[in-house]
């Protein structure tokens, strides 16, 4: 059943997907933006993130536009029309890139599913290749020990990739334009600063509607509604 | 009236949350520590001199570490709130708030509002003429209105004394106009600022009552300054009318004494002192020193043809017409999605 219910939702991810091209082609980009998101949000893929942020550019929505290219380089890090976008977008919006921290930088290096295989395989590898020949009785042998030291090492050495996949997923991007950051989380609250569409901002708490986010310069608030995480469905 | 008694109340608060706060459990362990605490601050209390604050303390207490953490900025902020120092105090408590500790937001806040309510109260006392504007304004539109009426009569009269006569007297009428119009326009700067302040101080008000629904001393505060801001609102909407009122009588007026002046004969024509003609209002001995424009940064003008010109403003042209590159259609068939393959 669940077998069919997801092959079903990709075929209409599919159809979205054509519709949104042909969309594309035609210049309706609203009707395209719109496709591409709804495919994306029922089976999210790199390339349909990647024509949904062009198509939100051409409509003149440079949040969302970013948005969607980081979300294609979080699904897809080889993805080079989608960086090659954002570079684009950044330099002509006098956007910043979000800073990140060293381990962060390490998690964009494979995808972001990419290094729980890679710790999955190694450390069942290493746990295998340690418990295994006592069990099976088989003859001990250096290289039985030798595979599960690397298994461990490679183990180990993901863990930061992990850290960084796990802080980057708060982080989020500015949808609207001069979206006001707050000093306090409350309607009536004095206003920092506007921030730009596509602005890099951490995601540090939410309270009622609104939302504590750490920009690369200051702390505020802003409406929840105004940012768009990461890791979130289009 | 603001309802102060919080400050002493915010006071207490901040203070009282380091020893006896609501939210600690105290255990017996705590209990014994903070009475010891107090047998000895009561010891050192007796033999401390108890005598009035002398100079040397007040310079100490002055002398105060700078605040780090956010508690030390809203209580020093709150200090210099009762000090007057508004602007530090303003300073201090936004930079307390900034730190975004949730439970001491409501103090900053509500202390906050005072003090930009304070900052209000402080711009409308810095210009105790901006009160005097509006009335000044209307005597000098009712003057100008005489003086039109003069001039009418003395236009239909056409007597050359009655023309003089009514050319002095709106001369009079006119300088009035000016010294009210510059009156005004110096009251609604004032009460633009008081206006900003307070709008401010109501909004920290009511922010204070958003994150405190209970707090009943923040919703009166944020009532009485919407109140003194519906007022100021209405002094400024007086006044703008005022203005409009007083621009148009200046120039009804300038045209009636233009009229006289054209039937004035010269030798008839009263001397002037500067400043009493119209045109005289523009400078007429040109810029004033230190008005001068200064010499362009080469020194001369640069003569250059239409055609260049134009490719210049071409060199100068924004891109708007530049499109996003469209990745996919060079490294990829966009008519495919690629899918995650994990």
């Amino acid at each position: 059943m669940l077998s069919i219910a997801g092959a079903r939702a990709v075929s209409v991810a599919e159809a979205l997907f054509q519709q949104g091209a042909r969309a594309y082609a035609e210049g309706t980009y609203p009707l395209a933006a719109e496709a591409f998101r709804e495919s994306a949000r029922l089976e999210p893929a790199a390339g349909t993130l990647q024509n949904l942020g062009n198509a939100e550019w051409q409509r003149g929505r440079a949040g969302h536009a970013v948005l969607a290219w980081e979300q294609a380089l979080w699904l897809h890090p080889f993805n080079a029309p989608a960086r090659n976008n954002l570079a684009f977008a950044r330099r002509t919006a006098y956007l910043e890139s979000p800073n990140l921290r060293w381990y962060e930088v390490i998690s964009t290096w494979l995808p972001m599913n990419a290094w729980a295989w890679i710790a999955g395989f190694s450390f069942w590898l290493s746990v295998g290749m340690g418990v295994l020949p006592g069990v099976l009785r088989w003859n001990k042998a250096s290289w039985h020990q030798l595979v599960a030291a690397l298994g461990l090492a490679v183990f180990l050495l993901s863990l930061p990739a992990h850290a960084g996949v796990n802080t980057r997923a708060r982080l989020g991007f500015i949808l609207e334009k001069d979206t006001p950051l707050r000093l306090t989380p409350t309607a009536e609250a004095q206003v920092v600063t506007r921030l730009a569409a596509g602005e890099p901002a951490r995601l540090v708490r939410e309270r009622g509607r609104y939302a504590l986010v750490r920009t690369n310069r200051q702390l505020g608030w802003i409406e929840r509604d105004t940012l768009g995480l990461l890791a979130s469905k289009p | 009236m603001v309802r102060t008694e919080r400050h002493l109340e915010v006071e207490t608060l901040t203070q009282a949350r380091l020893a006896v706060g609501r939210r600690c459990r105290f255990s017996p362990w705590r209990l014994g520590l903070l009475l010891i605490g107090f047998a000895l601050a009561g010891i050192a209390a007796q033999t401390r001199d108890t005598g009035s604050e002398t100079e040397t303390e007040t310079a100490a207490r002055d002398d105060q570490p700078p605040p780090e953490t956010p508690r030390q900025f809203i209580n020093a902020g709150t200090r210099k709130l009762h000090e007057g120092k508004l602007r530090e105090a303003e300073a201090l408590l936004e930079t307390g708030l900034a730190s975004q500790v949730e439970r001491l937001q409501p103090v900053a806040l509500f202390n906050l509002g005072h003090v930009r309510f304070g900052q209000g109260a402080e711009e409308l006392k810095k210009d105790p003429a901006a009160a005097s504007a509006g009335p000044r304004g209307r005597a000098a539109v009712a003057a100008a209105e005489a003086a039109i009426e003069d001039a009418d009569a003395a236009l239909a009269d056409d007597k050359v004394q009655r023309l003089v006569a009514a050319y002095l007297h709106g001369r009079g009428a006119r300088r009035e106009l000016r010294a009210a119009t510059r009156a005004v326009q110096k009251a609604m700067k004032t009460f633009g600022a008081a206006l900003n302040r307070w709008e401010r101080a109501s909004g920290d008000f009511k922010s204070t009552l958003e994150l405190n629904p209970a707090d009943a001393d923040a919703r009166h505060n944020a009532e009485v300054v919407d109140q003194h801001i519906a007022k100021l609102v209405d002094s400024l909407k007086e006044l703008q009318m005022c203005a409009n009122a007083l621009g148009e009588m200046k120039k009804e007026l300038g045209d009636k004494m233009q009229q006289m002046k054209g039937r004035i004969p010269a030798p008839d024509m009263p001397p002037g002192a500067p400043g009493d003609d119209e045109e005289e209002d523009e400078q007429p001995r040109g810029p004033e020193p230190g008005q001068e424009e200064g010499p362009t940064r080469e020194g001369e003008e640069m003569p250059i043809s239409p055609e260049q010109a134009g490719w210049l403003l071409d060199g100068f042209r924004l891109d708007e017409g530049r499109r996003l590159p469209m990745g996919q259609e060079t490294t990829s068939d966009p008519s495919k999605r690629d899918r995650p393959t994990w």
